[in-house]
């Protein structure tokens, strides 16, 4: 009953007309960057923070979480029509999604891939209003050596799972945290690798990093490729899957969902991997895995639910215990900070509306991104016709609106050229971006717990150890950075770190 | 790519360096009152080790192709061009402002890379601009800087250039 008063709350907040206006433009930019090869959620989210400055914080968030969910709908657009995937999720889709395109099957590809996001996006968002609120209670005993101990888990596994060498990775998480640091210390006010530029009092802001490392940098990596699209051409026609469809869907639709839930709520896991793993699963279960790679429709459907599913549960870390497990949700906690409200096991208690507000907006995103997604492919298709040289421009436009509007200062300008052009060298010499955002999102955070936890331990690491749930945290992290190290498990990560990439 | 990957293990080793370097400078406290610097140190510690070990994967590598084969067959020239134009671009806002800036970015681009005929470079430049400004300034009220170029405009044109 308690539950359902909740939710009624929160579509109370859901449905007043400003908040529905927002959700609306959140998952319709979304569908339109997952559509768009070379921008992605998290530029598109950086660009548009700055818009929520002047709304309310439920309408705002509301509008950035439209964006993350909706941009996995749009993503499976590009991966089946073009082979080029919209977002780093849509890769597999490629695989199946493509092939069923050439054989005359675009239409039910799209059309599982809409619906399959649809009941998994869903059946996360359930997951979510049951899970969050027993997390949320058990995390309120969490002291500051768990959440520190919790914070170097999330790093480590993304770092685990981050694509070749884990040296370089850990050089970008260390770089990450160092860079987080910068500015003002919050205990003695001591200013902190400023070099004296009074812009740097404040610390180095996310947004221009994070502009520029995926936004700049993704630009510059295209440019010098020369993107080239090979469109599917024919008419598309009956987007409804048949029976059969269902039938050899369902349960990779089933899988799918369970299995992006559970690793999207752990800490570096997220849609990406989530959509590989699921068709791995796909195939290694499937009576006729001859048929992956050659337009199972399986290989569509089960991929797609469990990124929507990721999406979904990825708000669980973030809502409950206040750590973002990755890097959109990084943006989002930035998002939460500029609306001064503290995203942790006690939003649910003192910001209720807000919290079930966000859980009820995903239930009619979802909706509006079926409806969306659907009638509007043709004018998707049309949008994919745009070419780079015309694209490019426009989205480094928007970057600078984007990194000017927030601070009004011509240095965040400086800062996202020059993370633009130092991403575009990490991307040729193989460091991986993901790692350092997260670490930089995470290091003020981890410091502040660490130091907290040594005065209260009276300058003793045994806090860490005393803890059952730190030293649980400790020794998975240590385990997973070891087992790199272990020539037959590094095999494996470097198989998983592939995929995912 | 071994060139690479030693030059970017030394540019890391010498950031690490400095940062272990500042953090020691900024103070390491004490175990149970840590000091402004000594996260930043010990980051830095590992980070000069994680360093120092990916110049050792590096230099035990057998030398292959060179730093060159990275961006062969690839418009490589662009990156760097792209890169300038856009520091140019910040370094010009302040004075001219958002609209005449962009407007000269946007068209240099168009121009100079896969340019399609003489019209739509100057069109595009400016059609793009001018929906940006509108959109973003005038209906989403976002802080874009103005310049002199602008205020002789919101002169001409004020429904449009006004400052809101």
């Amino acid at each position: 009953m308690d539950l359902l008063q909740s939710l009624a709350l929160g579509f109370g907040v859901a449905l007043q007309p400003i908040n529905l206006l927002y959700c609306f433009i959140g998952v319709f930019i979304g569908t339109l960057v997952g559509v768009l090869p070379g921008i992605g959620p998290v530029a598109a989210m950086s660009l548009l923070l700055p818009v929520t400055f002047t709304a309310t914080p439920e309408a705002g968030i509301i509008m950035l979480a439209g964006i993350y969910y909706g941009s996995m709908y749009g993503g499976s657009t590009t991966a089946i029509l073009v082979n080029i995937p919209g977002e780093a999720a849509s890769v597999v889709t490629t695989l199946d999604g493509h092939q069923m395109a050439r054989q005359g099957r675009a239409g039910p590809a799209l059309g599982i891939a809409a619906m399959g996001s649809f009941i998994a996006g869903t059946l996360a968002i359930v997951g979510l209003m049951l899970v969050a609120p027993t997390l949320a209670r058990f995390a309120v005993k969490f002291g500051p050596a768990e959440y520190f101990s919790l914070m170097v888990l999330g790093l480590s596994i993304l770092t685990y799972l981050s694509h070749g060498s884990l040296l370089k990775a850990l050089i970008m998480a260390c770089f990450g945290l160092v860079l987080g640091l910068v500015g003002l210390d919050s205990i003695s006010a001591v200013a902190r690798l400023t070099f004296d530029r009074m812009e740097l009092v404040d610390g180095v802001g996310l947004v221009p990093i994070v502009m520029g490392l995926f936004g700049i940098a993704e630009i510059l990596v295209n440019l010098e490729q020369k993107l080239k699209r090979e469109m599917f051409a024919e008419r598309i026609k009956g987007l409804l899957p048949s029976r059969q469809d269902w039938a050899e869907s369902a349960w990779p639709l089933a899988r799918g969902s369970v299995l992006g839930f559970v690793l999207g709520i752990l800490p570096g896991g997220g849609a990406v991997i989530s959509s590989f793993l699921s068709y791995a699963l796909e195939k290694r279960v499937s009576k006729t895995p001859e048929k992956f790679g050659k337009g199972a429709i399986a290989g569509v459907a089960g991929p797609e639910a469990a990124n929507n599913a990721a999406a979904g549960s990825g708000f669980i870390p973030l809502l409950t215990l206040g750590i973002p497990p990755n890097v959109v949700m990084a943006l989002l906690l930035g998002a939460f900070i500029v609306h001064n409200v503290q995203p942790g096991p006690l939003l649910m208690t003192q910001n209720p509306g807000l919290f079930w507000g966000i859980v009820a907006s995903m239930y009619i995103g979802n909706l509006m991104l079926l409806v969306l997604n659907l009638p509007l492919i043709g004018l998707w298709v049309q949008v994919l016709k745009v070419p780079y040289r015309i694209l490019f421009p426009l989205i480094l436009l928007f970057c600078i609106i984007g990194v000017y509007s927030i601070g009004s200062a011509i240095f965040d300008i400086y800062v996202m050229i020059a993370f633009g052009a130092l991403g575009y060298l990490m991307r040729k010499l193989g460091y991986e971006p993901a790692p350092l955002v997260l670490a930089f999102v995470l290091g003020p955070l981890m410091e502040n717990n660490l130091r907290k936890a040594l005065i209260l331990s009276d300058g003793s690491f045994w806090i860490f150890l005393a803890r059952p749930i730190s030293l649980t945290c400790l020794v998975i992290a240590l385990v997973l950075l070891a087992s790199a190290v272990l020539p037959a498990l590094r095999a494996r990560r470097e198989k998983i770190a592939l995929e995912t990439n | 790519m071994r060139t690479g990957e030693i030059l970017a293990a030394l540019f890391w080793l010498a950031i690490a360096l400095g940062v272990t370097w500042s953090g020691a400078d900024l103070g390491l406290g004490t175990l149970n009152d840590p000091g402004s610097g000594s996260m930043i140190f010990w980051v830095g510690v590992v980070m000069t080790g994680l360093s120092l070990a990916t110049l050792i994967v590096a230099l035990r590598r057998p030398a292959a192709a060179g730093l060159a084969s990275l961006w062969h067959g690839t418009r490589w020239w662009l990156v760097p061009y792209v890169v300038v134009l856009l520091a140019v671009f910040a370094w010009l806002l302040p004075a001219l402002g958002f609209f005449a800036t962009t407007v000269l970015l946007l068209f240099t681009l168009f121009m100079t890379i896969d340019r399609q005929g003489w019209i739509a470079p100057p069109l595009g430049a400016l059609l793009i601009t001018a929906g940006a400004y509108i959109v973003f300034h005038r209906w989403l009220g976002t802080q874009l800087p103005a310049g002199e170029a602008e205020r002789w405009l919101g002169e001409l044109l004020p429904f449009i250039f006004g400052r809101g």
